[in-house]
């Protein structure tokens, strides 16, 4: 007992001694094998569409975890696709573990906004919004500013007010004022866009 | 690419080339490096090219990609990575190791059948893993009803012999008080202390790229993994394959132990954080 030589654990390596397991199925039973599933899928031309569907599904972080991040790790605009379609789940674990997944691909999750901007579901579109801010491209401010001239939903314009206060841009104040005199019945918005706006205004 | 100049000369290296270095490195390594390195990526680079006698960026890339055996590619992993550490260093967690962790683990394993394996990943030049087995020793009061592994691993294969020869100077042994010293290390000359035979003969070392799906099927069944200033080198992508990777080694219930400035919480939620007196670590849930 004690610390064990390296010569004495030769002979028992508990490491060694798995043998060969089966291939994994994506809808097991046990959520380690439709880990391992997940993983090895993740190779085949149709991973996007398995991966997806699995997630769209599965209710075990551990899985969705490692489906997300082998989504993320495809980094392709297929992915990007795939994974934006998760955006409008009703979870809403899912809907964030998409946005993180969508924001490490930003060249690929960058051109899903101006489709993503007119879904007729405003949650996907404030999700947009929130994706927008993370992708730390330049190109998003512009899109930014074009979804709050258009937009109509309280919600939206909400995370709209807050994203445009970080752009930095002294073009956007006109807009944010806009985003005010849209709702004058909805003193909350005001005051994100006045912040938006002092934000702004003090660099 | 980059342009031959004499041969006494270092070969240049263009910005097009250190990117495709860059890429083709996180690749292989999940290490990531950006401009803000470019100096310090510039001279190892051409240390090598050097030392191989490419004229060209091309055709070292060339020969780091398609060698028979790989030497080329480990000799660049052991020039770009960093190896300063020292003995104790953050001790609170190993004191956490030893007031916490392992009577936890211990409790839920019968010392006839089940063993306590512990992983220090970076392991560096060793300091780390031999730490780990000097605070076990002297404060683990149950360390002799169990059967106690200490794996240490790294990617550089130049630290895994330094660490296995257990040669240490004083600057590494700083915080080390006398007694742990006269016990534990053996003075061979003025200026160096060896770790002694029983303590060296105690630790597997061995070659293992974290973000390697094939080295880390070999690493299981794990109670503790220390690993400390390692992440911060990588990516988010690579920092979470890490972390899905430590899940798979570890048992349930089993920990991580990150560096003071690391947070696995902005790596990935699949970890319990634990916050004990001395330490906040990370948890592979039970079930």
């Amino acid at each position: 007992m004690g610390l064990l030589k390296t010569s004495q654990k030769a002979q028992e390596d508990p490491t060694q001694a798995a043998g060969a397991m089966p291939l994994p199925e994506l809808d097991d039973a046990d959520p380690m094998q439709r880990r391992r599933a997940v993983r090895m899928r993740a190779n085949e031309p149709d991973a996007v569409a398995a991966l997806v569907g699995l997630l769209a599904r599965e209710e075990d972080n551990l899985v969705r975890q490692t489906a997300f991040l082998e989504l993320a790790a495809l980094n392709s605009d297929e992915a990007a696709l795939g994974v934006s379609e998760l955006l409008s789940a009703a979870d809403p674990a899912l809907r964030n573990g998409a946005l993180e997944a969508l924001s490490t691909m930003p060249e690929h999750a960058v051109r899903l906004l101006e489709p993503l901007g007119y879904c007729p579901d405003p949650d996907v579109r404030i999700f947009a919004v929130l994706l927008a801010n993370e992708l730390h491209v330049e190109s998003t401010s512009d899109w930014l500013m074009a979804l709050a001239e258009r937009e109509d939903d309280a919600n939206v314009c909400s995370n709209l007010a807050e994203a445009l206060g970080g752009t930095g841009r002294q073009d956007v104040l006109p807009i944010l004022q806009s985003i005010i005199d849209k709702f004058p019945q909805e003193p909350f918005l005001a005051f994100a866009a006045e912040t938006a706006m002092q934000r702004i205004r003090e660099g | 690419m980059g342009q031959a100049t004499s041969a006494q000369q270092v070969p240049r290296i263009s910005v097009e080339d250190i990117t495709a270095f860059c890429d083709f490195f996180y690749k292989k390594t999940g290490i990531s490096m950006d401009a803000s390195r470019r100096y310090f990526i510039d001279r190892r680079l051409e240390e090598r090219m050097l030392a191989n006698e490419c004229k060209t960026f091309r055709e070292y890339l060339s020969l780091v990609k398609f060698q028979a055996g790989g030497a080329e590619m480990q000799a660049l992993i052991n020039e770009m990575t960093v190896n300063e550490t020292y003995f104790f260093r953050e001790d609170y967690q190993f004191t956490c190791l030893t007031r916490r962790m392992l009577d936890e683990i211990a409790d839920n394993k019968d010392p006839r059948r089940d063993r306590i394996r512990i992983w220090s990943i970076p392991c560096s030049t060793g300091e780390e893993p031999y730490t780990i087995a000097i605070s076990i020793l002297e404060n683990w009061k149950r360390a002799s009803e169990f059967d106690i592994e200490i794996l240490a691993s790294d990617i550089d294969t130049r630290v895994i012999a330094k660490a296995q020869q257990g040669i240490y100077q004083a600057r590494a042994l700083h915080r080390v008080p006398t007694n742990i010293r006269e016990t534990y290390f053996q003075q061979i000359d003025r200026d160096n202390w060896q770790v002694i035979k029983d303590l060296r003969e105690s630790i597997d070392f061995s070659i293992v790229n974290v973000t390697n799906p094939a080295h880390m099927a070999r690493l299981r069944n794990i109670d503790v993994i220390f690993c400390r200033n390692l992440l911060i080198y990588f990516d988010d992508i690579s920092r979470r394959r890490a972390a899905e990777h430590f899940f798979d080694a570890l048992n349930p219930g089993g920990f991580v132990c990150l560096g003071h400035s690391e947070s696995m919480s902005r790596i990935s939620n699949i970890f319990l954080p634990r916050k004990f007196p001395e330490a906040l670590v990370h948890q592979r849930p039970m079930k």
